[in-house]
């Protein structure tokens, strides 16, 4: 199951960037496709990236909201939070672990030979701050002479849109070169420190930073498709503990808002069929047989 | 339902609070947002953003 999730996780990265024409062209790709939204992580300045970024998007429309509402038009972010809300209903964070290209960057990084370490559960919490702080509430608020806001999150935090549009726009246009400045040092010193993060510790940056992730989170437990557990064949060996990449105890919150979906609590975790894929109130059993899973770990007091 | 019923623990993740028909219902709201987002016009607005090189939303301007 890793391996599938592995080929469809390169896929929605060459779905989301396939414009590889931009070192001929030395633009970004401006076709109609960037009127549908990526449902992972993806800058939408990045030169290869064919569909909007959902986090700029509504940055982009709730910064330029009083502007809008003054000449009569009524850009609420209503499209990319349906968007958004669509997909979250029907997958919750199994987006986070199927289609997020800088999901996948992660999770290649943590591969690197090193010291790994767990999260401090506190950080958690960061990636519902930055959603709530960095994405609505600033870009809402705090507004020049003129009431136009700014994309707080893109503008100071975002490590993907350093590495898939900064650097690589820098690269490609010499007359930009001279731009970059302090703000620009800060937003690599952010990258450097996830990607060092993501080196260290599974998904460092969906867990501490991400507020695509804490949106998509919210449906967790409530999406159409989503693991369920059932609790009368679990036999809490704690086997889903150990495979887990983000440290969930599933058989305790199955409906975490951790949960990025990876399914290897279900393909390579649990032996008693106490986990599986649901979609829409039915059961998708992708479980393999119990003969072909590892033996069975000593429970877990 | 037996009365006795009402008072026994709940399990985790009988996930029966969340039933389909509430998780299309959530699906169907924001397909209405959605498509109150298309009436508006914002579509057109996005791919107005997403063609352009936002340089301070990169960090460089």
């Amino acid at each position: 199951m890793d391996t599938i999730r592995r080929w469809v996780q390169a896929l929605w990265f060459f779905l989301a960037n396939g414009y590889w024409a931009f070192p001929f062209t030395g633009t970004l790709y401006q076709g109609p496709l960037k009127v549908l939204c990526s449902p992972g992580l993806n800058c939408y300045s990045c030169p290869a990236a064919t569909t909007f970024c959902p986090l700029g998007s509504l940055q982009q429309l709730l910064l330029g909201l009083r502007l809008t509402l003054q000449t009569g038009q009524h850009f609420l972010g209503l499209y990319v939070l349906g968007w958004m809300g669509m997909l979250g209903a029907t997958f919750g964070r199994l987006i986070c672990g199927w289609a997020c290209p800088f999901g996948l960057l992660q999770e290649l990084l943590h591969k690197i030979p090193s010291p790994k370490r767990s999260l401090w559960p506190a950080l958690r919490w960061g990636k519902y701050l930055c959603l709530l702080l960095f994405v609505i509430i600033l870009p809402l608020a705090v507004v020049d002479s003129f009431g136009l806001g700014a994309p707080w999150f893109c503008k100071y935090l975002c490590p993907a849109g350093t590495l898939e549009a900064g650097l690589p726009m820098l690269a490609l246009d010499p007359s930009l070169r001279s731009l970059p400045g302090r703000l620009f040092l800060f937003k690599s010193l952010v990258l450097v420190v996830v990607v060092a993060g993501s080196i260290v510790i599974n998904r460092f940056f969906c867990r501490t930073l991400c507020p695509l992730g804490a949106f998509y989170g919210l449906f967790n437990g409530k999406s159409l498709i989503r693991l369920k557990f059932n609790a009368d064949t679990c036999t809490k060996c704690g086997a889903c503990h150990l495979v887990c990449p983000v440290d969930i105890r599933f058989n305790e919150s199955p409906d975490s808002a951790e949960c990025i979906g990876c399914l290897r609590c279900m393909t390579r975790g649990c032996r008693f069929q106490a986990i599986h894929l649901e979609a829409a109130g039915l059961a998708l059993n992708v479980a393999p047989p119990p003969s072909d899973s590892p033996e069975p770990h000593p429970p877990v007091p | 339902m037996p009365r006795f019923e009402r008072h026994l623990p709940k399990q985790p993740g009988s996930g029966e609070r969340h039933r389909p028909a509430r998780r299309f219902a959530l699906f169907l709201f924001f397909l209405l947002l959605f498509l109150i987002g298309i009436a508006l016009g914002e579509p057109a607005r996005v791919l107005e953003q997403a063609r352009s090189i936002c340089l301070a939303c990169i960090g460089i301007g």
